[in-house]
């Protein structure tokens, strides 16, 4: 018994150490899952800005490309004026998606149209193009003439002798807006214009009440904006001045998780492509996979500690079968022989005080004649119905065995009064009826040898002689009685 | 135990009390905000109220009790009297109540409006009452505030970002007339009203954006733009720690008139002449500042007054089957200092 409780505890002791590993090794996958999702969620996010910002390059290329063009035009045609060049630029340009074409001479004189030579020369932007002396572009301003967010390029062009005019062809900021509008990431994504010095930026789209062509200021914003560990406002703010290709930030904004990408538009100067998404979005469906693996592997811890379980269980209820095999006498429920030695043994061997007990050997009478009279399975009947008589009268702890055929032995532990051992005889003689087949009540008749413990004897092989004798002495003294040992010799 | 049980039920029980409470207080409250929605009418201001001819012009701006909204009502009025036409206005009281100014849009539709002029509270929520005005050939002149939408004939507002590039173009002239050197390392403190209004964030967008072409990197605006809600207090206060705290701080600035206010008072309660200071509006505090020849500061001022009046002349044109030559009209600011503050012009502009 000793053994098989500390076979249960070492079970128990493994079940436990499987599931910490188990959890261990969820949770350090799960763990890393996450830290997976991040990462391409950064990538994905970057992905985008990145093909956004080329897309912008490429509309910006378009856009300008024909004044480009029309630029190297006019390089050839030195000897042509100015106004020349104008008057031709207006009679073009309805065919162009420009929304105002003009010159600036070498010596300052500006041909352009009132209104858009007014906004250009109110916000500086011809001297600042003057000066450049090369490509120029002003950032997004208001139209006077229709209202709308344009921006206008400058293209220098050569005059000859050194000199050097430039040609000005402004367009609608919706057009570089449509390039950043996609179905795909509608409503999704906050995408931007974003200037590294000024750290302005230009909506491209509606996003959370935010309208297109509304201004924002990174300064403003900053302090909305808890930067996530690794990350910071002056680490984004120099990255960009500093004129890296791109980068990726995460910040919390009002309870949410954002990415901001980054990304350099090349034909623009100082300018980024930003893009800003709930890290949440990039997530569904890794989200859901996550979530599959989550419960499949849960569901597979689950199922293993029970079917752990049901194996532990199943092997217990083997081994009770099993002993219960090994020690019980399967005809009629009690103790086999060995079984009973094995517990008279764990009795003497205890350390119990003043160990004593009669044994008591049943042998039935003339039981080979009631078998051959009323059959093999009356006589089993009879040996079920005895052993039951002598396991309802028996006291606990008394020990009740069959020691073979029509052989019964009972151990009355702590029990050393004859009065008492023939008391206990004559209820089980007066008990001791089977009722038979037809109707028919058979008595039960039955010889006991009695041994006492430890008087008559301490070894118990010995002891169990005595008992034997005893019995002996009473089959030959008519059967049906009760024989004590001491009173054979 | 029934005291135990009688102890854990309390709370139970005033958590029901209180979920009664305010479904109760929230339904009382309801029916009372429904019932108390402000009906907004028209004042004529000027012009014959039996008039016969389609001369009704009806005006609609953001808040009654404004001084600059009264100035821009004044510049309409002088306008609508030289051309002999009727002028209605009508105002909300709180610069939230969007649904007010629809329903002076539509009350204007239905009166007969020749020509409307709004001051919009929102860009956004009511282009679709402007469509449906300009779908009865309407005429529709927007001032101060632009629309997303190309639905409306011209627009006369101050250009923010043109406002915001000027005043840091201001600051920049004071500091170098001050001889602070471009290698020198100083501060530049800005506060604002409201992160949410975007005329404050163009004004801010401006300035950052003129910073970064043209000031020196050593003269550095503070990260931290302070924004005070319209608590000229919250200003006073906020720029008096700068002042206390800021080791290398050289120059404030106020993006709206209740940071200007609460900025100047700071530097003059502090006599802080070291301070260099650009503001907007007039107040009287920007006043005592600017003109004060012991500081350096200057003050950025909008022509409201062109907004009323040109408004007014441009609904005429219209009527009259001319088009607007533009669609934005920026009605520009005045910086002023102590030295222009004498032109007849700065004087005009302030007298409105």
């Amino acid at each position: 018994m000793k053994g098989e409780k500390r076979k249960l505890g070492v079970l128990k002791f493994i079940i436990v150490i499987y599931a910490l590993f188990c959890i261990i090794v969820f949770a350090v996958t799960m763990t890393a899952q996450e830290n997976l999702n991040e990462q391409q969620n950064v990538t994905q996010t970057k992905q985008i800005a990145g093909l956004l910002a080329e897309k912008m390059n490429a509309s910006f290329a378009y856009v300008i490309g024909y004044a480009k063009e029309y630029a190297l035009t006019l390089e050839q045609r030195q000897n042509e004026d100015l106004p020349t060049f104008y008057e031709e630029q207006q009679k073009m340009i309805r065919d162009t998606e420009y929304s105002g074409l003009g010159l600036v001479g070498p010596d300052g004189t500006v041909y352009g149209e009132e209104g858009q030579v007014a906004d250009l020369k109110k916000y500086g932007y011809i001297d600042d193009a003057i000066k450049t002396k090369e490509q120029y572009i002003t950032e997004p301003y208001r139209s006077c003439v229709s209202g709308d967010h344009i921006l206008t390029v400058f293209l220098p062009f050569d005059r000859g002798e050194g000199q050097q005019a430039l040609l000005f062809a402004s367009f609608q900021l919706k057009s570089l807006q449509d390039v950043a509008d996609t179905s795909v990431l509608e409503d999704q994504a906050g995408i931007f214009l974003l200037n590294a010095y000024s750290g302005n930026h230009i909506s491209c789209v509606e996003w959370q009440s935010i309208m297109p062509g509304s201004w924002r200021s990174l300064k403003l914003e900053k302090s909305k904006m808890r930067f996530q560990e690794g990350y910071s406002y002056d680490r984004f703010v120099q990255s960009m001045r500093s004129g890296d290709e791109d980068g990726i930030i995460i910040v919390d904004q009002d309870g949410t998780t954002y990415m901001v990408a980054y990304e350099k538009i090349e034909s623009m100067p100082d300018w980024y492509m930003v893009i800003k998404m709930e890290s949440e979005q990039l997530l569904d469906e890794s989200l859901k996979v996550q979530r599959y693996i989550w419960f499949g592997s849960a569901a597979m811890v689950l199922a293993t500690a029970l079917m752990v379980w049901y194996l532990f269980k199943r092997e217990e209820r083997e081994k009770r079968r099993f002993r219960q095999l090994s020690t019980i006498d399967m005809l009629t429920n009690v103790y086999n022989r060995r079984e009973f030695d094995h517990c008279l043994d764990l009795y003497v061997a205890s350390d119990e005080e003043n160990k004593c007990g009669m044994l008591l050997f049943f042998d039935l009478d003339e039981f080979k004649k009631i078998n051959d009279t009323y059959g093999h399975k009356s006589g089993d009947h009879i040996l079920r119905t005895f052993a039951g008589i002598l396991q309802s009268i028996c006291a606990g702890g008394s020990v009740v065995g069959r020691f073979g055929g029509d052989e019964f032995v009972v151990f009355l532990k702590g029990c050393t009064e004859k009065s008492v051992v023939r008391r206990f005889v004559q209820d089980i003689r007066e008990q001791a009826f089977c009722e038979m087949a037809k109707g028919e009540r058979l008595r039960i008749s039955f010889s006991v040898g009695a041994a006492l413990y430890p008087t008559d004897a301490v070894d118990l092989d010995e002891l169990c002689n005595c008992a034997d004798q005893a019995v002996y002495k009473a089959k030959q003294s008519g059967k049906d009685t009760l024989v004590f040992y001491d009173e054979t010799t | 135990m029934p005291v135990k049980r009688l102890i854990m039920a309390v709370p139970v029980v005033l958590i029901l009390m209180s979920i009664l409470v305010a479904c109760g207080y929230g339904a009382d409250h309801n029916s009372d905000t429904q019932t108390e929605r402000k009906v907004y009418t028209y004042d004529r201001v000027t012009g014959a109220a039996d008039a016969k001819e389609e001369k009704d012009i009806y005006m609609i701006t953001k808040v009654a009790d404004s001084d600059y909204w009264l100035s821009i009502q004044r510049a309409a009025k002088q306008a609508a009297d030289e051309v002999g036409y009727n002028l209605y206005y009508g105002a909300t009281e709180n610069e939230a109540d969007v649904e007010g100014q629809r329903q002076l849009i539509e009350d204007a539709v239905k009166a007969g409006a020749d020509a409307i002029i709004l001051a919009p509270l929102d860009s956004d929520a009511l282009v679709p009452d402007v469509q449906k005005v300009k779908e009865q050939d309407i005429p529709v002149i927007l001032i101060d505030t632009i629309l997303n939408t190309k639905e409306y004939d011209v627009c006369y507002m101050t250009d923010n970002m043109q406002a915001g590039r000027l005043a840091a173009q201001k600051l920049r002239q004071l500091l170098l007339n001050e001889c602070v050197s471009d290698a020198e390392e100083i501060e530049i403190a800005i506060q604002i009203g409201s992160a949410n209004s975007q005329t404050i964030i163009d004004r801010l967008a401006g300035f950052l954006e003129y910073w970064a072409d043209y000031a020196p990197v050593n003269w550095k605006v503070s990260d931290d733009v302070y924004v005070n809600n319209g608590d000229v207090e919250d200003a006073a206060a906020h720029a008096a720690q700068c002042l206390e705290s800021e080791q290398n701080l050289k120059a404030m600035v106020g993006l709206n008139n209740g940071s200007s206010q609460g900025i100047a008072q700071s530097i003059i309660d502090h006599k802080r002449t070291d301070i260099m200071m650009v503001g907007f509006d007039y107040s009287d505090q920007m006043k005592a500042l600017v003109t004060s020849p012991d500081y350096d500061a200057a003050t950025v001022v909008q022509n409201q007054h062109d907004m009323g009046y040109e408004a007014v002349m441009a609904a005429v044109e219209i009527r009259q089957g001319n088009t607007p030559a533009y669609k934005f009209v920026d009605t520009g600011v005045n910086v002023i200092d102590i030295d222009n503050l004498e032109e007849e012009e700065i004087q005009r502009s302030l007298a409105q």
